[in-house]
Parts: structure tokens; C-alpha cells; sequence
């Protein structure tokens, strides 16, 4: 029968108009949204290109006034190899590169910036990520192809299978099918995985096209993104498979599968997100604000007990002359690195509260395979919250390094040389690629897709026939 | 061949059949008569086990069909009213698929010769279906009867909406088939066509078989008598 | 399922989705206005425990502003969640509004909010095309349209009553809604909550308008039904995105880091208020001993330091307003592209319609950073101005009576003027009008086909 129904639904969709109108509509979005990648991408590039051109710049020049001085010549600059001033105002650039995958799903790389000074007065509760931005493009988000993928092939599935049953049963066709020795429910279901193949056949080659277009290299990522796009319309053919099976008329098939498709697509994880921040709440940021102010300025009442402290949890840095040479910039670095640990339980509040929001969404997601398809898809992209989480904890753990590699020499007054000018730590980002998480998410998609054609064909038998006029 | 033994099919509080006894062997042609609703289709359907039934067994070839529906339908072919092909395709594409899923397989040559049994013009056998008129349709459903080798021919008013030049081959191929001996059962309103073609004649009445008869036991008129006499108490 | 059925549910889940928004809201937005008064009424404590300090010093520590919460953002929380929502005031820098909330919240956040703005923008809509999709193409399948044509009524009588009896039970739940919400917001102005219910009425009217006309020109339910949902989904949905994706390739915002390179860059070119030995330093210096006409930087009547600090902090708001100009410019020209969008979609229009009304828009933002700003250079003129009055050349040691800190004014927020609101979106408002006539003329023109 597979043969057959292979045959036969092929003949059927070539002289229709729809495998021309279908791939056509396809690659129209897929090129469009892929375009739209590709020049968020772009902006990126160039964007963070001019970051780092900028900061090589300054290291060039300090480069220039090292090896001046090393070479025993006065300079105008020599100032700038002072600790404070290389810590603070030259610091380190912290980047975070573009995945080419990152085309596919702009993700969260439209809210947060991707390139960051480090420098050592930065307080780390207070550093702000967000880039600079249009409020109103964030609040509508962006034409890309995980939206193309997510919201709007789910509608193109609906409109290419609600009626495949129903048709047959409104025609009287069924009648004539179910007369023959077959299971009509796995006939129906032939049809609709043929359906299946020859939609995701069209979609890979119109991804592969865009791909090709905006230039992604084959990678493992890719990959999983295709088999998590497939995972993903394979639920919704399942479902419209069993909606059809279920269904009496094609009308009503159409309208309960859009109800589901506003449901499952927006309702339920805006209703997700909602119940996590009611539960979760995220503590005042603002309050937080006047709390940092609070201990700074108590802080820097007691300038010099602070600094005895600081110096008996570094007696690394207690200058053999006496205690009593330190200035204002010990004493500032000192307060810095105490206050760091005065709030990190402040700060720690707001990470936990996120991550149990993220835990309440990771559990309540599997509620709508949207949620599942988005999640996976910007994790495969390098641009989901948890990846610029990620970014932010390699910033954090990086500012601290850097000001901990500072504090020999501004407590032994000492200006960096050629050699410390070249060693001074660098930032690196790496992509933490969770692959386990959208496997899970796949394997869940694809078992919801097998329990719903299962259901489907347990009902062999039990849904009607002949219209009941 | 063709057994109903007490069938009875029940619609909440409305009989649709009640207690139908009734026997069809090869060769015969039994006509079931009766107005709409009288439980005609719903004794096809329960053959074809598109319902199934209350209480009492349709049984095909001593099989019971709501026991094994996939085997019983290996045996029978079933032409409805309005018989409903895939209009984009051709009358041949359309046989060539549908015995194909009673895992059928034939050559081209071979299919073309069930459908010139048929008596289907040969231009019409690689025209797309959509141009056929209604008779040319319900011959790709015999043309299917043929190529199936069908021991049981289940139809259900089929020649309402005919003319009667179609009508007329219609019940020539049942005929031309019934020598094969294939056991018909069909459901009509068509008295005169009953009498001409069946071999058996049973009337029905809010779901009960009022009366059963040989076709050569009566003539034209009387036949309509007791029809109408029936369908009046 | 009977239609009638079909409807109770509809309106059921549709009820509940409403009432569970508007009270989730509300204990939000409670919550969020507690936690601003708190924040604000300690920012001035601990403004004010400086005591007497030195004037640059307090300048340096600085204190907040505060966006007020507005009672319509209840309904629509507009752009809020993307954007911050206090502004670091201090010496020598206009800081950008910070704490944006969507970046503390899971990706999920970008899949919107079941707030009342959500339900009213996307589902309302969706229920009208739900009810009124099949309103002409029943009759006309059941051909009951023949029967009704017979008994003397018009295609346009009929036509015009269906769109009323399609539109009142939304008009009736719409203004439920809005009174549910004016309930538990309490006080507000009730010329803007007016103002948004009738933008949504029309909104509304737009669609279901829309629907008829779709449905008076299709010939089935299930096409007409595939239509509609097809207009809702390129309207409300894909247009939108689209604008922000074409925008952001056409008139794209610097990056923060640009930004604050390129107002670096401006500021060292200038006057800087610390740095005396630079051009700009000397050149006011001559400047002013000649204007005084003494000799010596000592024989001004004022502190030079606090001056020149003072002029240079004058000098540094004006590349701050002349790059946020840029700024703005930018953001014009991308208004522009969403309004020339807004032809193609009546959600573009009654979306910046209603944030604008629930001031929860951009421009709203942006007078808030600009008030700010304002307050912020008042702030420092203040200071710098006791500083030079009260203390002699070199005298950083000079502390200033505790008294100045209160004399600095409260930072205020006003909302514009109902009617400026209005004025300032006399854009949207015609497009929405454009739109609400041309739908009544189409509807017009359809009912003669039918």
C-alpha cells in the first residue's frame, strides 16, 4: 500500500498547484527571513569589528609607550602604563562572537550587547548588557526564520492537510476506500507522512538554498537544527493527522486546528511566562540600586579599615617598606573587591530567582512544542538567554581576574613594562553548546508525534464512514 | 454466500433495522426496494461493516463481517450512488490505485481490457475524470468489480440519476457479471429495473423486510401493487 | 457544537483570559509602583545623608530619576519591558535609563505578555473573524440568502445588520473589559481611558468590517475563514516584524559602544571641567579674566575651578543632546517607516495609538531620559554654582552647608497634556481613520455583489 500511496499522493500533489505554490511561498519566506538574518548578522560583525579595531588601537599605542620607556625615552603618555590607568581606562574588550548559525534565529541578540569594556571601576551589579535599541523593534521582534519556522509553517501544515480525511469523508470517497480490504486510519496516515516527507523535502531544500545564500557552514548545529525543524512539524502534522481522524467536517477541522495553533503558539507561553514571573518574581532592581549606594558610602567612610582588611586577606600585597605609603587607589581597589563580596548575595538573588524562572519554563515549555522548537533553535544559534547568560558569567568571572591581576602593581606602585603590556589577560567566550537539552526537546516532539499517530490509528474502526445526513 | 441473521441496527430510540433475515447466494441478483429510510443503505453499510451492528450477524462467505471487515472486503466490491473518484486523475489511474489497495497489481494492457468489460469508451480510459459523466464513472466502479474478481457486489442505488440508455448497460454488466456467478445485493427504487435485472426482490418498511419474492413469480403490475400496497398501510 | 455554543465558550475563555490579565497585571503594577516609591523616597534619604560635603562631591555620588508608573499601563505596558525605568544622575555624564526588565527574564519574555494590551490586540480580533467569518457565506451555502432577499430586505440592510450584530457583543466585551480594568487601576484620567476604549472600538469596527467584506466576497465559510486568518496573521503578526527587520537594516541605532565611543571622543575634543591644561581650559580662562578684566585666575569673585567645571559640564550636555539628536533622528526616520507601514495593517496604528494614550510609548521614554537630563544640568548648576560662589581657587577641601542638598528640586515627571498626546499621533489617528472609512466603503461596495 506505501507504494502506492506514494505514487498515487504524488500524482496528486503535481497536478495540483500545490507543491509549485507551497515551494514557492517557502523559499519566498525563507529567502526573505534569511536575508534578514544575514544582515542582523552583518551588523554584528561589522559592529564588533569596530569594537575591536578600537581597543587594538589603544593597546597599540600603550604598546608604543611601553617599549618607548623600556628603552629608557621619556614620553608624554608614560602616565597611561600606570595599573589604575591601564586597569580602567585602556581595559579589555570582552567580546562575543557571531555564530554564522546565528542567521537562522536572531534570538535575544537584538536586547543584549555583544561587546563590553571591561574595566576595573565597573561594579559587577550594576553592568548594564543591554545594547542600545528601538524599543518598539524588540516589542515586535524580528522576521527571521525560526519565526518562519515556528508560527508560520504550522499554518502552511494546517492549510496542506486539514481536510486530507474529511475531503473523503464529505466526497463519499471514504466509502469507496473503506470498502477496500485496508486500515483506512494507516492509509490516512500514509498519506499524511508522504505529505510529511514531501513538505520536509521542499523545506530542506529551501533552508539548504538560504543557507547557501547567506553562507552557513555545515556544521553538527546545523544539523541538529534541521532535525529539530523536522521534530517540529512533525507534531503538527501528527496533530492534524488526529484532528482529522476526530474531525466530521473539514470546516470544523480547520477551525480546531487554528484554535490550537493560536494555543499552543501564543497563548499558552505567554501564559507560561506570565505564571513564571508571578511565581518567580524578580526582586527590585531598583531597590537594588540604592542598597549598592548604601555600601559604597559606608565603605568609603572607613576608606582606611577597609584597606587593613583587604591586607589581611592579601598579605601577598603588604609592601615590605610599612603599611602606611598606601594612597587613594589601594584603598579604592580594596573597597572594590570588599563591596564585590558585600553584594554578591544581593546579585546571587537575582540570578537564583532567574534560573528557577528558567526552570519553571524549561518544565511548563513542554506544554506547547513552539516553546520547544524556539528554545532549541536559539541554543543551536548561540543566541538564547542561557548562551548571553553564559556571557555575562564569562564577563563577571573575567572582571574579576582582571582586577585581580592588577593588584601587585598598584600595591607595589609599580607602572606595567613591555613584558606585563603583552600579558595581560585576555577574554575569551566560548559557546557552550548544550546539545543534551534539544535532544531532549527533539526526543519530545518526536514522541508526542508518535503518540498522537498512534492514537490516531488505535481508532481505526470507531470513526465514521458514511456522513450522517 | 450472503447471510443477514437477525440484523438489527438501533440509532438511540430509532430502529433503522429490524430483525433482517435474508440470503443471497452466487448468481442470484436480490434488489432490495423500499422508500428512503426504509433501512436499504443501512443494510449494505452493515455488510460493508461501515456500522456495525446492533444485535444479529452480516455474514459474507461464512465469515462474520464485523469479526474480520479486511478479509470479507477482499471479497466484495461496492459501487455507492454517486461513486466518487479522484478527479485529477484518469479513469485508468483511478482503477490502477484502487485495486491497488486491495493489493492488486496489474499491467496496463490488462487494466484496459476490465475497463472495456466495463463498457467504458476507450477514449475516455486516460482522461482525467473530472470530464466523465456519472454513468462513465459508475463503470470504472464495476471496471474495479471486474479486475477485483469480486464474489459479492454490494450497490447501492446505483443507477439513480442514470439515463436510461446507462441504466440499461448498467444492469447488462450486472447481468453479464451474475453469470460469473457473483451474489448482488442492491439496493434501488427502481421498480422496473428490479424486476428486470434482480433475481430476487425484497421490500422493506421502517427497517423490516415486509416481503420477499422471486422475480419470476410476478409480473410488471403486480410487482408495483404490492409495492405501493406496502408502502400505503 | 451549535454556533450558539461555539460562542459561550468563546466568550468564556476569552472573559477569563481577560479577567486573569487585567488582575495579574494589577498586582504587578502594584508591586513595581511600591518598589519606585520605596526606591525613590530612599534615593533622597541617602541623597541627603551626605550631609554638609563638598558640592563636586555630592555632584560625583550622585542620585536617581525615577519613571513614574503610569495607571493606563495596566492595559498596555507598551514598550515598558524594554526599556529602563531609572537614570543614574550625576556629574559629567548623561547615563542611559537602565534596568530593562525583559533582560532579567527568560527568552520566553519575547514571546509577549498575557496582559490586557495582548488579548485586546490579538485575540479580540481573532474572535471577531471567529464570529463573523461565516456570517454572509452561511446564508449563502444554506441558501437562506435567497429567502431573506425575498422578504424585502437590501443586501445592504442585511449587510449593515450583520456587521451590528456581529460587532455589539465585542463593543459590550471591550467595554467590560475596560471597565473591569478602570476598576481596579481606581485613579486615572478618564479622558485617555476613554480615549483608548474608543481606539480599540475602532480598531474593532476595522476588523469586523473586514470580516464582512470577506465574507459577502467568498464563496464558502472555509475560504473566507482561511482569508481572514490569513490578513490577521500578515497584519498582526508578520507586518510588524517585518517593519522591525526592514528598519533595522535601513536605519539602524548604533551600538552602545558607538555611542558611547563617539560622545568619548567629542567630549576629550572639548572642554573638560577637571583637565586645566587643556586648549579649551586656557582659552576660557583668558577668556574670562578678560571679561572680568583681572589679572589673575585668583582676582575672580568666584572659585575658577568650580567654573570651568561648570562650563565644561555645560559643554558635555551639548554632545550629549547633539548625539542624542542623532539619536532621535534615527528614530524618526524608523517612526516614519512604521507609519508608512501602518497603510498596510490597522494594528500598526491603534498599537502606538494605545501605547502613546497608556503613555507607555517611545516618545515617552524619550521625554522622560530628556527631562532627566534636564533635571541633571540644573542639578550640577547648582552645586557648581554654591561651589564657585561659596570658595576660593584650589579650595577642594570646601564643604558646603547640608542645607544645598535640599535645595536641589524633587525630580518630576509629567505626562503631556491629553491633547498634545493626541497632536503628536494626529498621524496614527487619520491612518486609523483612513482605514476605519475605507473598510465602511469596501463593506458598502460588497454588499452590492452579493
Amino acid at each position: 500500500m506505501l507504494n502506492l500511496n506514494i505514487r498515487h499522493e504524488i500524482k496528486l500533489l503535481s497536478r495540483n498547484y500545490w507543491f509549485i505554490s507551497l515551494t514557492i511561498v517557502l523559499a519566498a519566506l525563507c529567502l526573505y527571513s534569511g536575508h534578514n538574518g544575514l544582515k542582523h548578522f552583518e551588523r554584528r560583525q561589522v559592529d564588533q569589528k569596530q569594537a575591536i579595531e578600537n581597543h587594538q588601537e589603544k593597546e597599540q599605542l600603550l604598546q608604543e609607550v611601553a617599549l618607548a620607556v623600556s628603552k629608557g625615552e621619556e614620553h608624554s603618555l608614560s602616565f597611561r602604563l600606570s595599573p589604575t590607568n591601564v586597569a580602567i581606562f585602556t581595559g579589555q574588550l570582552a567580546t562575543m562572537p557571531a555564530d554564522a548559525i546565528s542567521k537562522l534565529a536572531i534570538g535575544q541578540s537584538d536586547l543584549y550587547t555583544h561587546q563590553m569594556k571591561i574595566a576595573a571601576n565597573e561594579d559587577l551589579a550594576t553592568l548594564s548588557f543591554n545594547e542600545l535599541n528601538n524599543p518598539v523593534q524588540l516589542l515586535f521582534g524580528n522576521f527571521d526564520l525560526s519565526f518562519v519556522l515556528a508560527y508560520l509553517v504550522p499554518l502552511l501544515i494546517i492549510a496542506f492537510t486539514y481536510n486530507l480525511r474529511s475531503q473523503e469523508l464529505e466526497s463519499g470517497r471514504l466509502k469507496l476506500l473503506a470498502s477496500s480490504p485496508i486500515n483506512t486510519n494507516l492509509w490516512l496516515l500514509q498519506r499524511f507522512i508522504i505529505r510529511f516527507l514531501t513538505l520536509a523535502f521542499i523545506l530542506l531544500f529551501t533552508i539548504v538554498g538560504t543557507i547557501f545564500w547567506v553562507g552557513i557552514g555545515i556544521s553538527g548545529e546545523l544539523y541538529v537544527f534541521l532535525l529539530l525543524t523536522f521534530s517540529y512539524l512533525a507534531f503538527w502534522f501528527a496533530i492534524s493527522y488526529l484532528a482529522n481522524i476526530l474531525g466530521y467536517s473539514s470546516a470544523r477541522n480547520a477551525v480546531s486546528l487554528l484554535s490550537l495553533w493560536i494555543l499552543l503558539v501564543l497563548i499558552v507561553p505567554t501564559i507560561i511566562n506570565q505564571a513564571a514571573n508571578t511565581v518567580y518574581p524578580m526582586p527590585s532592581r531598583v531597590t537594588l540600586l540604592n542598597e549598592i549606594r548604601e555600601i559604597k558610602s559606608e565603605l568609603s567612610k572607613k576608606q582606611d579599615q577597609v584597606l587593613d582588611e583587604y591586607l589581611r586577606n592579601h598579605p601577598e600585597l603588604i609592601r615590605k617598606e610599612g603599611e602606611n605609603a598606601f594612597g587613594y587607589w589601594q584603598g579604592y581597589f580594596a573597597s572594590q573587591e570588599i563591596m564585590e563580596e558585600t553584594l554578591s548575595p544581593l546579585i546571587g538573588k537575582f540570578d537564583l530567582q532567574l534560573s528557577k524562572q528558567q526552570k519553571w519554563v524549561n518544565s511548563w515549555g513542554f506544554l506547547s512544542p513552539t516553546v520547544l522548537f524556539q528554545y532549541g533553535a536559539t541554543q543551536l544559534a548561540g543566541t538564547s538567554s542561557l548562551n548571553y547568560n553564559d556571557f555575562k558569567d564569562y564577563i563577571k568571572s573575567f572582571s574579576l581576574t582582571w582586577r585581580a591581576h592588577f593588584m601587585p602593581f598598584v600595591f607595589d606602585n609599580k607602572s606595567l613594562d613591555i613584558n606585563d603590556i603583552d600579558n595581560l589577560p585576555v577574554f575569551e567566550y566560548r559557546k557552550s553548546l548544550n546539545f543534551s537539552s534539544v535532544f531532549i526537546n527533539i526526543s519530545v516532539l518526536l514522541i508526542i508525534s508518535v503518540l498522537l499517530a498512534a492514537s490516531g490509528l488505535i481508532l481505526e474502526g470507531k470513526r465514521q464512514i458514511i456522513q450522517l445526513s | 454466500m450472503l447471510h443477514a441473521i437477525n440484523l438489527t441496527k438501533k440509532y438511540q430510540d430509532n430502529l433503522a433495522l429490524d430483525n433482517l433475515n435474508l440470503s443471497i447466494e452466487p448468481g442470484d441478483i436480490y434488489c432490495l426496494l423500499g422508500a428512503n429510510g426504509a433501512g436499504k443503505s443501512t443494510t449494505i453499510n452493515l455488510f460493508l461493516n461501515f456500522i456495525s451492528p446492533t444485535s444479529g450477524k452480516a455474514i459474507i462467505n461464512q465469515i462474520e463481517v464485523s469479526k474480520d471487515p479486511i478479509a470479507i472486503k477482499k471479497l466484495i466490491a461496492y459501487i455507492p450512488e454517486n461513486l466518487v473518484l479522484y478527479n485529477e486523475l484518469s479513469g485508468l489511474e483511478n482503477l490502477e490505485y484502487f485495486i491497488g489497495l486491495a493489493g492488486l497489481k496489474y499491467p496496463e494492457d490488462e487494466l484496459i481490457k476490465f475497463l472495456q468489460e466495463a463498457g467504458l469508451q476507450s477514449e475516455a480510459f486516460k482522461k482525467r475524470v473530472k470530464t466523465y459523466s456519472k454513468g462513465m464513472r459508475q463503470k470504472i466502479g464495476v471496471s474495479m468489480a471486474i479486475a477485483k474478481k469480486a464474489k459479492v457486489l454490494l450497490l447501492d442505488e446505483p443507477t439513480s440519476g442514470l439515463d436510461p440508455k446507462a441504466s440499461n448497460e448498467f444492469s447488462e454488466l450486472l447481468l453479464r457479471l451474475s453469470q460469473q456467478n457473483v451474489a448482488t445485493l442492491m439496493a434501488t427504487h427502481d421498480l422496473f429495473r428490479a424486476k428486470e435485472t434482480g433475481t430476487d426482490i425484497g421490500i422493506m418498511k421502517s427497517g423490516k423486510l415486509v416481503a420477499q419474492l422471486s422475480t419470476e413469480e410476478i409480473n410488471h403490475s403486480d410487482l408495483e401493487k404490492l409495492y405501493l400496497n406496502h408502502m400505503n398501510d | 457544537m451549535s454556533r450558539h455554543g461555539q460562542f459561550k465558550w468563546m466568550f468564556g475563555i476569552v472573559i477569563l483570559l481577560s479577567a486573569v490579565a487585567i488582575f495579574i497585571s494589577h498586582k504587578q503594577w502594584q508591586e513595581k509602583s511600591l518598589q519606585r516609591e520605596q526606591a525613590e523616597e530612599h534615593a533622597k534619604e541617602l541623597w541627603l545623608a551626605q550631609g554638609s560635603t563638598n558640592p563636586h562631591n555630592a555632584a560625583h555620588y550622585g542620585t536617581f530619576a525615577f519613571k513614574p508608573q503610569f495607571p493606563l499601563s495596566l492595559i498596555d505596558p507598551g514598550v515598558e519591558k524594554y526599556t529602563g525605568v531609572s537614570v543614574f544622575l550625576e556629574a559629567h555624564s548623561r547615563n542611559e535609563a537602565d534596568n530593562v526588565a525583559a533582560a532579567d527574564q527568560t527568552g520566553l519574555s519575547r514571546f509577549g505578555d498575557l496582559t490586557p494590551d495582548f488579548i485586546l490586540l490579538f485575540i479580540i480580533p481573532l474572535m471577531i473573524i471567529a464570529l463573523g467569518h461565516q456570517s454572509v457565506t452561511r446564508e449563502k451555502e444554506q441558501g437562506t440568502i435567497r429567502i431573506i432577499k425575498t422578504q424585502g430586505i437590501s443586501s445592504k440592510q442585511l449587510i449593515w445588520g450583520k456587521w451590528l450584530g456581529n460587532f455589539i457583543p465585542i463593543a459590550v466585551l471591550t467595554t467590560a473589559l475596560f471597565t473591569l480594568a478602570a476598576v481596579f487601576i481606581g485613579e486615572f484620567n478618564w479622558k485617555l481611558l476613554v480615549s483608548m476604549w474608543l481606539i480599540y472600538l475602532v480598531y474593532f469596527a476595522i476588523i469586523n468590517g473586514i470580516t464582512l467584506i470577506v465574507s459577502s466576497l467568498t464563496s464558502n465559510s472555509g475560504i473566507s475563514l482561511v482569508t481572514l486568518l490569513a490578513i490577521w496573521i500578515g497584519s498582526c503578526l508578520a507586518l510588524p516584524k517585518v517593519a522591525s527587520s526592514y528598519v533595522n537594516e535601513k536605519y539602524p541605532y548604533p551600538t552602545r559602544q558607538e555611542f558611547e565611543s563617539a560622545v568619548a571622543e567629542d567630549k576629550r575634543k572639548g572642554l573638560d571641567g577637571h583637565d586645566p591644561w587643556s586648549e579649551a581650559s586656557k582659552l576660557l580662562e583668558k577668556e574670562t579674566l578678560e571679561s572680568y578684566q583681572v589679572k589673575k585666575l585668583e582676582d575672580l569673585p568666584f572659585n575658577f575651578d568650580a567654573f570651568r567645571m561648570q562650563k565644561g559640564e555645560e559643554h558635555e550636555a551639548e554632545i550629549y543632546i547633539k548625539h542624542n539628536e542623532k539619536l532621535k533622528e534615527v528614530h524618526k526616520k524608523q517612526t516614519k517607516v512604521y507609519q508608512n507601514l501602518a497603510f498596510l495593517s490597522p494594528f500598526l496604528p491603534t498599537r502606538f495609538m494605545s501605547m502613546a494614550i497608556a503613555n507607555t510609548d517611545y516618545a515617552t521614554h524619550w521625554n522622560f531620559t530628556d527631562v532627566a537630563e534636564k533635571h541633571r544640568v540644573e542639578m550640577q548648576r547648582i552645586l557648581n554654582g554654591n561651589f564657585a560662589k561659596n570658595s576660593k581657587l584650589g579650595d577642594w577641601n570646601y564643604k558646603a552647608d547640608a542645607s544645598l542638598l535640599s535645595e536641589i528640586p524633587d525630580f518630576q515627571f509629567e505626562t503631556p497634556a491629553f491633547e498634545e498626546v493626541i497632536s503628536a499621533n494626529m498621524g496614527n489617528l487619520m491612518i486609523l481613520g483612513a482605514w476605519l472609512f475605507v473598510s465602511f466603503g469596501f463593506l458598502f461596495l460588497a454588499s452590492t455583489r452579493i
